[in-house]
């Protein structure tokens, strides 16, 4: 969707049509949701991310705030919602600190497991089996392109405290699957 | 995947096999009804607009169902050559020990052990996908059922197939989603894929009832969803019907006990000395609390273990917290705790232990305040509820205050539940657009998570950071707030059953 048509879709539902509102986040389902999964690595939790984010950009449309890139800003929005939901599910590592954070997929069965495990890939498998710091941070920026200064704002990082996590999630993904140049290779930033 | 442009490229190929739920697609077109539900709701107007969490339930604005039928039984129909048939499902050949697995989760598989399948399960055929619904279960307050699907039309384990059944109830009126999902093989030699989806349906007061009144099959339209890559976006198309016979006389209805029972809580706190559990009700596949607070404060729980709450019967067993459907949230800050499987069919069983490990609570208006002058001298000792916060030095900056916050002790990183904000400008700051979009941008200049909360920021490790948006001026009332407080209560409480019902 261009931004003209993006712009259409706000002001729609800003003046009160319901049905822009889904017809403007639809696109961005999937990828919020792939992206909420692989923070929470959990379907359940995924799904209560992204609920939670439409609610909040539809808040925030109703509201009249001004929204010049929407793809960009529901995502923050979405990675923001899943972040909450890492923090909520260990009340023990409070804070935006969410290194060492485990978040149980209390829905999740061992079928669950088996099937998500037979349908994923061995990339996603190792990135998957990430801790959750460096798991996000790869997820942020290689799946959701946003810029090392965003990912900084939303964990609340240093910029160069989310570079080192990326170069450290790189040799962590080394160990798990074979990347033979990569391992070698700075992280371009 | 040798370099990071492949790497970036193998990573979005491979998260991109992963479905979204059609569910979610259906939310997007619940939205606006949500929000409006939210604005009208009594409990959602006094419900501070700045309020940290967002509830994350299609049905907050469902307000509170209360069905005060009594309880009784009818016959049950109890021959083990037809609960052995019901371990399967019409349609499929499916692995006995996946499926009971599965019914052990939402209760369904201990009512069919009791012989209790009030609904029988029906198989249709849409052009190459057979859907089969099982499981069914109508009670005064829910519609549980599964849906079964088996398709040459799409590959059920293709995530990129973009391609969703959805199944819901088109004569009963409910709020509801998908609560389970998964994908197994068949076990009649050709492996076939099925896919399996869990749903749960709330009914507000008196709908099944009036349905049952005036229906004699419950009927579900299956749609199929498709997402068109290039208009990216799903379309609908409706496959059909299937309607399933209700014979209202096998339905058993919900033991519902009115308790009002207070909770105690022990542990000492400046606000909360007991919750109230309202009522209890025993459905024949799971059982509901309603809990309540107080006026004008809200309640969350845990769903971690040694946390969420748990109910417990006399041999011991444990029905844990079953976070995976909506939360109902009721009237008057009251809330409905889902647990899994039931006693329903046990007797002999006179009471059940209530275990609430922690829970959070939410004012809806501020219960403090002080007053922050740029002539103060630091530090500076407030006393909130029973917490001392010293605030050690103060910024006073075009539209925000930075204040900083002693540490508890050294590894702390949040104050939590509390919020720090200045209420005239927050009504400002709602009123004005312009404004709003400006503290906004603020917030993402300054690089800061959130407002009002004190956490840990790095620049300073002794010290918690808080940043409040505030104007220009000498002298400010900041007023305090309790926010997702958490309350460890870690209490058992013996709930008799005998007696109420």
């Amino acid at each position: 969707m261009d931004t003209q048509g993006e712009n259409r879709l706000l002001e729609e539902i800003h003046n009160g049509k319901k049905d822009a509102f889904a017809e403007l986040v639809e696109p961005f389902i999937a990828k919020s949701y792939q992206t909420a999964y692989a923070i929470l690595r959990s379907t359940h939790l995924a799904e209560e991310a992204v609920q939670n984010a439409m609610l909040e950009a539809y808040k925030s449309i109703k509201s009249g705030k001004e929204i010049r890139n929407f793809s960009g800003w529901f995502s923050r929005i979405v990675a923001n919602r899943a972040l909450d939901l890492v923090r909520m599910e260990s009340r023990h590592c409070s804070g935006l600190d969410i290194d060492g954070v485990v978040v149980q997929d209390t829905a999740a069965t061992p079928i669950d497991e088996m099937m998500k495990k037979e349908q994923s890939s061995q990339l996603l498998d190792a990135v998957m089996s990430l801790e959750i710091g460096k798991r996000t941070v790869i997820v942020l920026h290689y799946f959701q392109d946003m810029k090392i200064e965003e990912i900084a704002v939303l964990l609340h990082l240093s910029e160069g405290n989310v570079k080192t996590r990326l170069h450290r999630a790189r040799i962590s993904l080394r160990k798990l699957v074979p990347f033979p140049e990569v391992h070698e290779k700075v992280v371009r930033l | 995947m040798r370099n990071d442009d492949e790497f970036k490229s193998e990573l979005e190929k491979s998260l991109s096999g992963i479905a979204a739920p059609a569910s979610l697609y259906h939310f997007a077109k619940e939205v606006p009804a949500i929000y409006e539900g939210q604005q009208n709701s009594p409990a959602a107007r006094r419900e501070h607009s700045r309020k940290s969490k967002l509830f994350s339930m299609a049905f907050q604005s469902a307000l509170a169902i209360v069905i005060l039928t009594g309880s009784f039984a009818v016959g049950i129909f109890t021959s083990p050559a037809f609960a052995a048939y019901m371990k399967g499902v019409p349609g499929f050949d499916i692995a006995v020990d996946w499926l009971t697995e599965l019914r052990d989760r939402d209760g369904v598989q201990i009512a069919m052990e009791h012989g209790y399948t009030p609904i029988e399960a029906r198989t249709e055929q849409f052009g190459g996908t057979i859907i089969t619904i099982s499981d069914v279960y109508l009670t005064d307050d829910e519609l549980l059922f599964k849906a079964f699907i088996r398709t040459n039309e799409y590959d059920v384990t293709d995530q990129k197939s973009g391609v969703h059944i959805v199944v819901k109830p088109k004569n009963l009126l409910g709020g509801g989603s998908t609560t389970h999902h998964s994908v197994t093989e068949s076990t009649d030699g050709s492996k076939a894929p099925i896919q399996q989806d869990t749903y749960k349906f709330h009914l507000s007061e008196n709908v099944a009832r009036e349905f049952l009144q005036r229906e004699k099959k419950l009927i579900f339209e299956v749609t199929k969803l498709t997402f068109n890559e290039e208009k990216k976006r799903p379309e609908y198309q409706t496959l059909g019907n299937i309607a399933l016979p209700i014979d209202q006389s096998k339905l058993l209805h919900n033991k519902v006990y009115g308790l009002n029972q207070v909770l105690p809580i022990a542990a000492s706190d400046p606000d909360w000395t007991q919750l109230t559990l309202k009522k209890l009700t025993i459905q024949p596949t799971t059982m509901n609390a309603v809990i309540a607070g107080k006026q004008d404060w809200t309640l969350s729980f845990p769903r971690e273990d040694g946390e969420a709450p748990y109910l417990k019967d006399e041999e011991g067993n444990v029905y844990p917290y079953d976070p995976s459907g909506p939360v109902l949230m009721l009237e008057g800050g009251e809330i409905q705790l889902s647990f899994m499987s039931s006693v329903f069919f046990e007797e002999e069983v006179k009471a059940l232990q209530l275990h609430i490990g922690t829970v959070f609570v939410t004012e809806l208006e501020s219960s403090g305040s002080f007053e922050l002058s740029k002539k103060d001298v630091f530090p500076k000792s407030l006393q909130f509820k029973n917490r001392t916060i010293v605030i050690e030095g103060a910024e006073f900056q075009e539209d925000y205050i930075r204040l900083r916050v002693r540490k508890e002790d050294p590894d702390q990183n949040v104050l939590e539940g509390i919020r720090f904000y200045n209420p005239r400008f927050e009504l400002e700051i709602e009123k004005n657009i312009e404004l709003g979009s400006k503290i906004d941008a603020l917030r993402e200049e300054l690089r800061i998570i959130g407002w009002e909360r004190a956490e840990s920021y790095g620049s300073d490790p002794a010290y918690l950071e808080v940043y409040i948006p505030a104007p220009t001026q000498d002298s400010y009332t900041i007023s305090l707030q309790r926010v997702d407080d958490p309350i460890v209560v870690n209490q058992d409480y013996p709930i008799m059953l005998s007696s109420n019902e």
